[in-house]
Parts: C-alpha cells; structure tokens; sequence
C-alpha cells in the first residue's frame, strides 16, 4: 500500500494515505488503527485516526520513529489483520422549527424544501469517518451532493447540545453546547457522551450511522427516558 | 472546550468529599485558573479529548517527586494568580514552577523543597515574580480516580480535595531551581508535514522574527504575533499535536498546546521538540519565543 511517513514532532509519527476523503481509503485508516491497538506496543501513548491519515504518538524513550515504521509497514502488507467490526447505529433526531436553527440558510443554499432536506438526510446510513473537534463529535459522510453546503461564514457562539450539523459534504452532531459554525437541521437528544453513566463514548469510528425523524414529543420522551433510566439503548443499536 | 470536563469533574469531587470526613485542603478563593491535572495519557484521543495534562510537565513531575508522589498523581496547576487554601490535616507539599511569591499563614515558604503544613494552615499567593503556572503537591494519593479525564477540573471556592494519606517521608528533598527567565524562548522545532508548501518569505519570518503571545492564549493554544502571509490550502483534517505551529488561511501562527483539538485541517508548519514543550508551559501573554529548526527531520 502506497502510504508516506512523516514527522510531527520527535515523539509522533503521521502516516498520510491518499489524500482524499474516500471511503475505502478510511476503511484502512481504521484496519491500521485497529490492528495497532491490538499489538499493544508499549510506548505508543495514542492514536489519532483521520479521513486519510493516522498519528501515533509515542514515548521514544520506550519506541522509536524507525521501529514504528517498521511495524505499521508490517501491518500494512499482512492480510491476516482482523476484519474491521461494522456496527449500525441508529439515531433520532427531531427536525422541528425549533431545533433547526439554520433551516432557512439551508434551504436557500440547497434551492429543496425542508422536507426534502429531512428525507435526503434520513435516506441513507453515513459512515463515522472520525471524532474530533470535541470529546465525541463524528464526521460523518458523506451527505448526497444535493445537501452539500457551505459552513457558516459567522460562526455561532453557542450550538446547544445534540445539535445536528451541515458543513460541506459531512454531517456532524455536537456531544455538548459549543460554539461551531455548522449548518444545523435538528437536534438528537441521545447523549453520545457517558451515556451510560459511565464515560463512554456512543460512537466509534467507521461506525454506520442512520438517522430517523421524530416528533417533538418523542423527542421529549426520549430525553426523560435517559434521565430516568427507562430509555431502551437497544434501540440505538438496532 | 474542556467546560464538559470540568462540570463534571467538580461534580465528582463535591458529591465525593462531602460525604467524607478525609478532606485534606479547601480552598478560600481559586485564584484566577487553578486545575487538577495530572500526566496520565489514557488513549481516548480517537474519541476526540484533547491530551490534557500539566503545561509544565518538568515542573509538574518535579513537584510529585518532592512529596514522593508517582509521577502521574494529581496535582494543581495555579496560573498567574494564586488561591487560598486551607489544609485540614497535617500534610507535606512542595511547590514547583513559576514563583507566585507562595506564604504559609503569612510566612514565605521556599520553592523546589518538600514543605511541612500543620493542621489549619493556610497557604497564600502573592506577586508573580516569574513564569506562567505553578504546580503544588501534596502526598498521597488523590481520591476521584473514575474520571474519563481526571485532571482538567476548573476550581471553585469551597472545593474539596481529598487526598488518601500515605506514610510520610522522613525527610525532606530539595530540587534544583530551574531557570525560567527567558526573553526571547528559544524553541526548536521540526520541520511540520506541511513545511514545504511554505512560501519562503513565511519561511524567512518563521526563524528570523521574535513572536509574541496574544492575549487570548491559553492551555488550548498560543496565538502568536507577528502574522504571515495567507495560505491558501486547507487540509483534510488530521491529527495535531501540543507544539505543533498551525498557519491558519488568512496567515495566523498558532502553537497548539495541552488542550488543543486532537485534529485539525490548517497547515502544520513546525512541530516543537518534546524537551522544549515544557518550558512553553511558562510564558504567559506578552512574553515572545523564538523558533530554531533543529537538524534535519530526522529524529533520533
């Protein structure tokens, strides 16, 4: 496989793939990452999956640049890596007036009707490409051409918790309030952060997520739910 | 970035020392930005949580030494204003890092030695004499361990902490006082993935110019003055590091630090060396540094 190793500091190693956003590509973004958690190599201190590249960081007093390199070619070349688990998620997200706060931008930047816009984006499952920005935050893609969309050209300073994102050909969902400067369609209110009360994260990278629209009781319900323990996580899960 | 953390942190710690007769310290007052920190790396990155974590780790590490703390215990970092606190048990401290001229009920203590607190002492702050952060270490071991993220806590006025006493030492340990007056910093770095999209006069300001911190630096990152030209490519996001030197498209350096996203899509033109990322850990707004590339790319 055709991959480029750079430095990013004495104690991280970047592994650049072809640079694009695509989805095979990602898929061995993440067979790399997964099969590099499961040597456990001491000193790796933690991995850092992108679209397109991975950064292991790393203690070189433990492991070097040179001996990194190494395994991951290794890695790279055997095929007996284990086959990346897919897990299907779905996700409810209320699309009402009052959580679709950029609704109007969108549908004038897309020339659809809001209702075409909920249906193009309930469609298909997308795939979890990576988390970052915040503790928990998928980017997910990537959207059908016709909701693409240009980010905010003033970010807002306050995105509340659950929001449901735009930008470009991804979406995205906020774990908690934060300023941001994606479009936003709707509001999930399932926690992807300790939801269990635990510090769990809901989702993984390389997950397939698909969303589904709700009304705005069910939207409350749901909340209640969570807090009083009734909400069924199987639901999420199939 | 980090508020999600810190909720939840003093949550923990509240509900947790309340119920329990073993709190060790209190605070008065917090004191401008007093947290928990500590130098644990837990792997949750791919989820997204920055890497956390003391901004002087030299100092930090040297602080629990002192006390004969693990390395990784808990411990606070204190900037550029101190907080009032008050000990409810006899305890040993030590002090590390920036001098923010440090009393015990109203007497100087000395820094970098491992400090005696008798039951109801209090321990106050005064001028900043030097540096951006100190740390203080108490022995034992720090309750609160469930955390996904223990450190990173924003301290409130009447917080707890508690602390699970261990044998104390028997005698005191010194340390060597490091020298943090610097004017400019001299930093070295690696060259960035993107380096050599760098236009060569961003090249020249890059190493010829002194920087200074903007106001609104932080532990997420240090804005830098003077600013460079535009560049125009973005790219697809990827992973980032504290001492990375981001180039933003309309030309603003930012050197990413402790909390810092763990991805980002702005040119990464240098990358500071591990052994001099502690020492940024000391400059505070208005204190400039200087980058020198060191050797090739190659690491050894």
């Amino acid at each position: 496989m055709n991959v480029k190793f750079q430095t990013l500091g004495d104690e991280a190693l970047l592994i650049n793939f072809e640079q694009k956003i695509d989805e095979q590509i990602n898929g061995q973004v993440h067979l790399l990452t997964q099969g590099l958690e499961e040597k456990r190599i001491a000193g790796v201190k933690y991995l850092t999956p992108a679209y397109c590249s991975l950064v292991i960081a790393f203690d070189k007093k433990q492991i070097s640049f040179e001996q990194l390199v190494s395994l991951t070619n290794s890695l790279l070349d055997t095929s007996n890596v284990s086959t990346f688990q897919l897990r299907k998620l779905y996700i409810p997200v209320c699309y009402d007036r009052l959580f679709a706060l950029d609704m109007q931008e969108v549908v004038s930047q897309t020339k659809l009707t809001a209702s075409e816009i909920v249906k193009a984006h309930t469609a298909h499952p997308f795939k979890t490409y990576m988390i970052g920005f915040l503790p928990g935050f998928p980017y997910l893609g990537k959207l059908p051409k016709e909701l693409e969309c240009v980010r905010k050209a003033n970010p807002r300073l306050k995105i509340p918790k659950g929001a449901v994102g735009l930008a470009g050909l991804q979406t995205g969902i906020y774990p908690q309030e934060s300023p941001g400067g994606w479009q936003i369609i709707g509001n999930t209110p399932v926690d992807l952060v300790g939801q269990d009360g635990n510090n769990s994260f809901l989702f993984k990278v390389g997950d397939e997520i698909s969303f589904y629209s709700i009304s705005k009781s069910k939207y409350e319900s749901i909340l209640e739910g969570q807090k009083n323990g009734s909400f069924n996580w199987k639901n999420v899960y199939e | 970035m980090n508020l999600f953390w810190k909720a939840r942190k003093m949550e923990a710690l509240i509900g947790k020392t309340c119920m329990s007769k073993q709190v060790n310290f209190q605070f008065l007052k917090p004191g401008f930005n007093t947290l928990v920190v500590d130098n644990r790396t837990q792997g949750y990155q791919k989820f997204g949580v920055p890497i956390g974590g003391a901004m002087d780790s030299v100092a930090a590490e040297k602080a629990n030494w002192l006390v004969g703390n693990k390395s990784e215990e808990s411990l606070l970092e204190i900037t550029l204003s101190g907080p009032q606190i008050i000990f409810k048990e006899k305890s040993q401290i030590a002090l590390t890092g920036a001098d923010i001229s440090p009393e015990i009920n109203e007497k100087k203590v000395e820094m970098y030695e491992t400090i005696m607190v008798s039951k109801g002492e209090l321990l106050t702050f005064g001028k900043i004499l030097n540096g951006c952060r100190a740390y203080l270490s108490v022995r034992g071991q720090w309750i609160d361990k469930n955390g996904i993220k223990e450190e990173g806590s924003l301290l409130n006025r009447l917080n707890r902490i508690k602390i699970k006493p261990i044998q104390p030492l028997t005698s005191i340990r010194k340390g060597e006082r490091p020298k943090i007056k610097y004017n400019p910093l001299v930093v070295n770095v690696l060259k960035g993935p993107e380096y050599d999209i760098l236009p060569p006069e961003t090249i020249n300001t890059l190493f010829l110019s002194k920087f200074t911190l903007l106001p609104d630096s932080n532990r997420m990152g240090y804005r830098l003055i003077p600013s460079l030209s535009p560049i125009k490519k973005s790219i697809i996001s990827s992973g980032v590091v504290p001492g990375t030197l981001q180039i933003t498209e309309d030309g603003f350096p930012i050197l990413l630090m402790k909390d810092a996203p763990v991805t980002g899509g702005y040119t990464r033109a240098l990358n500071v060396l591990s052994k001099d990322l502690s020492k940024l850990g000391q400059l505070k707004p208005g204190d400039s540094l200087r980058f020198v590339l060191a050797g090739t790319s190659r690491i050894d």
